[in-house]
Parts: structure tokens; sequence; C-alpha cells
């Protein structure tokens, strides 16, 4: 899973911004930081619009940021 | 300062009439009597474009009422609507450029499929947030979880807080579920998101209520029973919640909490109307707003600290739990709850003589909120 890391400071965020929230820099790297490892998870069975009726949904530790994931449910 | 002077009510639940007729029937009796004074109304409201295909609202609803010429602004700040309009309300009186707002919060949400209503809801999170495809209560869900991990907080505990939302919203004409659960019942009822059950959550809901907001100096002229904004403030936090530190804090509400009680001077309300959409948060937003030693919010729920008999009664309205959430109205019907109970108007869930009392009105999940503290003396 990607992570986008400041240039100047090296932060690292999950979502992207216009400008660095630590250190007001604007230009950002693209890199892969392997899997999430998972805080927290839960089955959620009322779902938005476009996705299916029921799936884990878990937030994770993801380099030095959080990432927000479905996690395939065992059959 | 502002004073609240007159306050109009629709019931809650999933309505028949349009949005402009449910906006009328909170405003008119407000207007009926003041149409006169009223220079300036905001009206709350998050999704008329996306439920009711309707933009310039707040024009329709002041031409639908005949106050053609009245200026108007829509306010959408997410389910914080309602506290960040009173916000404003306060402000364009306090500023001088209005000295009788008129300030109606209204939504019509049950027209659409819940999985729609859940998509629209959700928009407001990042966009890598949202392809994971969270819903707001599945992220109520998670932070049960960790709420309980971290302060071993039992299930029930959590649970209680619907026990007791339902049986003050069951003596409030107003509220969409007037019915009273057993904790058994609570517990039973469908997993949304699992620990959370289907009644810990608040319903998809039509409704709105109105306020008349005036600067202080002129609110006898309007009622003999003013209650005056003694403190009022607006915190923000990241709409990423994969910026957060923690899920079992919420900084805004803390810190909007900080200011208001700073500005009024008054430390611990009488009472409080928090933003329950979750059984869990009203329990995160007490302790952040210092009501309580952090994870120990639950504990003043099974000690019934939290009942309308208790020592700090929250959310003697029903809350957005049993209530109703529409969302664009919710603030303003907590600021009306507020109003009720310190005009001892609130009928069979008066609390005992209140001399303040404390509204918090939410956005996302403590993307923003807004708390106000209102007293019966200047």
């Amino acid at each position: 899973m990607n992570i986008l890391k400041c240039d100047g400071c090296g932060h690292e965020m999950f979502e992207r911004r216009a400008v660095c929230p630590e250190c007001r820099g604007e230009s950002f790297s693209e890199s892969e930081a392997g899997e999430p490892q998972t805080i927290v998870s839960s089955l959620l069975t009322v779902t938005p619009e476009g996705f299916e009726d029921s799936y884990d949904l878990a937030v994770g530790k993801l380099g030095r940021t959080l990432a927000i994931y479905r996690k395939a449910v065992p059959k | 300062m502002a004073a609240i002077v007159s306050a109009g009510f629709s019931r809650f639940g999933k309505r028949k009439e349009g949005i402009l007729d449910i906006a009328a029937e909170s405003a008119l009796p407000i207007v009926r009597k003041h149409r006169d004074s009223i220079d300036f109304v905001l009206v709350s409201n998050c999704y008329s474009g996306e439920f009711n295909s309707i933009s310039g609202l707040n024009n329709l609803v002041t031409t639908y009422l005949s106050m053609d010429t009245v200026p108007s602004i829509r306010i959408d700040n997410t389910s914080g609507s309602g506290g960040a309009a009173l916000f404003s309300a306060v402000s364009l009186v306090e500023s001088g450029r209005a000295k009788a707002v008129l300030l109606t919060g209204v939504e019509k949400m049950s027209d659409r499929p819940t999985k729609e209503v859940t998509r629209v809801i959700s928009s407001l999170l990042g966009e890598r947030e949202k392809a994971a495809g969270p819903s707001l209560p599945s992220l109520a869900g998670l932070l049960t979880r960790l709420y309980m991990d971290e302060f071993g907080a039992s299930r029930e505990s959590i649970a209680q807080v619907a026990v007791k939302n339902h049986r003050n919203g069951a003596l409030n004409p107003n509220a969409q579920i007037q019915k009273v659960l057993t904790l058994e019942q609570v517990l039973q009822s469908t997993v949304i998101m699992d620990p959370l059950r289907l009644f810990e959550i608040s319903p998809i809901s039509d409704g709105s209520t109105s306020l008349l907001v005036v600067p202080d100096d002129m609110a006898e002229s309007y009622t003999d029973k003013p209650v005056y904004v003694k403190g009022i403030g607006m915190s923000a936090d990241s709409s990423f919640l994969t910026d957060r530190k923690t899920f079992t804090d919420i900084p805004a509400v803390r810190r909007a909490g900080d200011i208001a009680r700073k500005q009024s001077g008054i430390d611990r309300p009488d009472f409080a109307e928090l933003h329950d959409m979750a059984t869990v948060l009203e329990i995160v937003q007490s302790e952040s707003l210092g009501f309580f030693p952090r994870g120990e919010g639950w504990k003043a729920v099974v000690d019934g600290v939290t009942e309308i008999g208790g020592e700090l009664p929250i959310n003697t309205s029903g809350g957005l739990n049993s209530k109703g959430h529409p969302i664009g109205a919710s603030g303003v019907a907590q600021t009306a709850e507020v109003f009720l109970q310190l005009r001892n108007e609130a009928g069979q869930r008066q609390v005992k003589n209140p001399s303040n009392g404390m509204m918090m009105s939410m956005a996302g999940f403590g993307n923003s909120a807004t708390v106000a503290v209102m007293g019966v003396e200047q």
C-alpha cells in the first residue's frame, strides 16, 4: 500500500495534501510502504452505495501514518 | 452577547412533506409573531442538493415564507451545520450587522435508500479513506472497540446510553423514536458495525427546528424569559482520520468546549446536549468536554450520573439517537432543547431548576465542533 512522503521533512501521509502540515513543504513523493499493521477492525453490515453488502473494515499502522482499508473476510 | 428569544419545532421522523413545508413548520410560529423584526435568515442544511435536488435553499425558504427581501445564507458544515449556524447567528447580532436572525435548521433525508444516504454522508472523508468503504457509523464501531480495549469499559455501559436516550426521547413529543428500550433490546438489535447495534445509531430523519436570535439588550422586548448565549466556541481538526493521533479523544470538541467555558465563566454546565450519532460518541465527548476524567465517562453512564435526575443530565431530548438526526437541523434542535430546559418548558423531561446548559454540535468525526454555553442570566 502506498503512502505520500514530504520531500522537505519526510512527514508521511495516507491522504494527499497540497501543503505539508509539519513543514509547509509543497513537494511529495509516493512510495510503497508494505502492508498495514491492523490496529482495529470490525465487520460492517450497512455499507455505502457502490460497495458490497458487508466487509471487514480496518484501521492500521502504515509506515508512520495510518490507513483505512477493507480486509478480506475469511470464507 | 446574543440571546435566544423564541423556538419553533417540527416533529422529527419520516415525513411525507417536502423540505420547504418541513422548514416552514418550525419557522412559522416565530415568523407569525416577529416577521417585521427579522432582518436576516440563516438556513442550516447539509444535503438539499444531494437528497432533494435543490440549490439555493435559503432563498427558497425565505420566499416560501414570503420574506422575499430578507437576506439569507445557507450554512453547510456537515453534521455540525447547526452549531456553525448558531455561531454565525450570534456573530451577526453581536457585530451589529443584524438585529433579529431567524435560524432554521432543516433536512429531508428519508426519500433516499439507506445505502445512498450512507454514501452521501461518508463523502466528507478523504479520497483514499472513502475508497475503503467506511460509513460514519462504521468509524463509531471501530471507536467502540478501541474505547472498550483502552479503558476497560463494558459493552453494556455503551449500550446503556441508548437505553437512557430512548427513555428521554419517549418523553419528547417531537422525537422520532418514542419507545422505551431495555438493555437486552438494544444489545439484541441488528448489528450495524460490530459491536454497535441498530438502536445505538441515530436514524435517518426528516425535520426542522427554528430559533430567533437577537442582541441581549433587545431580548426582553421579545420575551420575559430570554436565554443568553454566554459563551460559544468553534474549533476544527483534520478531515483525514488517518492523520489523527487518537480516536478516543476528540480534540476539536475539547478546544471548542474550552473556549465556550472560558467565555461563559461556567466550567461545568447543569446539563448538556451532545452529538450522539452513536452511543460511544456521547461518552467520548463527555470526557473531551471535561465532564468526566478520560476513560471514565462510561462509569458515569452506569452510575446514572447522566440521567435526567442525575448530577449532569446528558441528552434530555433523547439525543440524536432517539430524537432523530435530520443532519442540518440537529445542532439547532440541540440548542432548542437547552432553550426549553432553561425556561422550564421541557415537560416530563424537565431538569430541576437549571441555570445554565451546554450544547455541542459536531461535524463528521470531530472534523469541527461548536460548543455553546447558555444561561438564564446575562
